[in-house]
């Protein structure tokens, strides 16, 4: 269901996924600069709130950055999200930025627009990220205080008009939470009104990695089957009449005709940890960054072997074979990150995100009855 | 003609992939790829400024290929970069 980031930016980018897939290559990676951020989100999954300062401390420093992605580079990295926390937090982060751009990555940055300083601007108008994806949490301070813990609305704002009047692409992401869903048609506006792009979901992820108590739980996110119908509402507003109609009687009709057996689970069918990688900015590699049960520390072994650690044990998981034989599997975006968050292991059928489906297909029914 | 040293160009699972940095982005967001004739004419035009004719002569020289149909695919080559912004006349 959900689009990697790469797939929309670079048709080639398909293309070459496929392949580096095929040929175990970490084309993709994501490096995790910092789990500091200025923002307190109540649904983070990364952002660690005590003791900033030794945090900052266990951080890879900007050459232990600069000599793994070098070694990324020589394994066939192309594509490059620098994130966080908040990445612009970091005090190098352009020192570390500029020869990341240098190497020849097409790089793209996940920021709260919170920290766009001149010096930031000046090292963009030289070298400008292929992208930029601003999370925009709502459409006022108050949503921003109450979901974030900060009245940031307008100067983030300020960053997406800066940033696009400067040329550069952004697009604009929102997860829709219980705090702020209801500002889910004005954040599309502002995205609108500043020529950016806009994507948006609506399932948030247990926080595992910062307490495994939290397996299947998450404070900030809707009921299950409302999450599911937001995620059609969601593809009604980003999406033309037309287009969502055809989608919306194609998902009912595949839905139905589902006819399929399977004696096992299905491998995982992301490219995590097939062509492509997650750093944490501790230097722990995982697949994706949202599971730690499969991961290994690049200080310690380099990048080419924990690249094969990685890649070797992700081929092995298996997701629960109950989702193999489901009739709403071509609505359903499960993934092996969600099953072990949900259940704790990659074999258990996620309850939530089933129910998330069963929302999906009411929405989706009530959307063609209105249509009609 | 000549092309930028900011576009890089690199080889990535059996690819040639051309990755535009520092301003070129500006200039060109996406990325291209090039078949082995690409590759070659792509790296000319970084290495000096060349003419249409020199392009055409260090093909047939390379490649066992007549004037002619060289002379068709530099041209369509050169109006490719040309309308990306990618190559200016000298």
């Amino acid at each position: 269901m959900n689009e990697p980031w790469w797939s929309q930016d670079v048709p080639i980018s398909q293309m070459l996924s496929r392949k580096a897939a095929v040929r175990g290559i970490p084309l993709h990676g994501t490096f995790e600069l910092t789990s500091r951020c200025n923002f307190s989100c109540k649904m983070c999954y990364v952002h660690g709130m005590e003791n900033m300062e030794q945090l900052e401390q266990q951080e890879l420093t900007t050459q232990e950055w600069l000599d793994i992605a070098r070694q990324a580079k020589e394994a066939g990295m192309l594509f490059l999200l620098l994130t966080g926390g908040e990445a612009m937090l970091r005090r190098d982060f352009i020192e570390l930025y500029e020869p990341l751009c240098d190497m020849g990555f097409r790089v793209v940055i996940n920021s709260n627009g919170s920290m766009l300083t001149p010096e930031i601007v000046e090292c963009f108008s030289k070298r400008p990220p292929a992208r930029i994806n601003i999370s925009l949490y709502g459409a006022s301070d108050e949503t921003y205080r109450s979901l974030c813990g900060v009245p940031a609305y307008e100067s983030v704002k300020t960053s997406i008009y800066r940033l696009r009047e400067m040329g550069i692409s952004v697009r604009v992401t929102m997860m829709l939470t219980t705090y702020n869903c209801g500002d889910m048609e004005q954040v599309h506006q502002t995205a609108r009104d500043a020529g950016a792009l806009c994507a948006m979901s609506s399932y948030l992820f247990p926080p595992i990695r910062l307490d495994e108590q939290t397996c299947g739980n998450n404070p900030g996110r809707l009921a299950a089957e409302e999450a599911g119908a937001y995620l059609v509402r969601r593809e009604r507003l980003l999406s033309k009449d037309e287009e969502f109609l055809k989608r919306a009687q194609w998902a009912v009709q595949q839905s139905a005709a589902f006819n399929q057996s399977s004696s096992e689970g299905l491998p995982m069918q992301c490219l995590a940890g097939r062509a492509s990688f997650w750093l944490t900015w501790d230097g722990k590699m995982r697949p994706c960054g949202l599971f730690d049960r499969i991961e290994m520390d690049v200080r310690e072994v380099g990048f080419a072997k924990a690249w094969k650690e990685i890649h070797e044990k992700t081929l092995q998981i298996r997701l629960p074979r109950a989702c193999a034989n489901c009739p709403d599997r071509v609505l359903c975006h499960n993934c092996a990150a969600m099953t072990l968050a949900e259940t704790g292991a990659f074999d258990k059928r996620p309850e939530y995100v089933c129910r998330m489906v069963e929302g999906m297909k009411t929405e989706y029914a009530r959307q063609l009855k209105n249509m009609e | 003609m000549k092309i930028s040293k900011e576009f890089m160009l690199r080889e990535i699972a059996g690819e040639y992939i051309v990755v535009p940095t520092g301003k070129a982005v500006f200039q060109f967001m996406g990325l291209i790829t090039l078949n082995e004739v690409g590759r070659f004419l792509w790296e000319l035009l970084q290495s000096k400024e060349y003419s249409m004719d020199q392009l055409i002569q260090k093909i047939c020289q390379s490649y066992e290929v007549e004037e002619a149909v060289a002379q068709s695919d530099v041209r369509e080559f050169i109006d490719a970069l040309k309308s990306r912004g990618i190559l200016s006349d000298d």
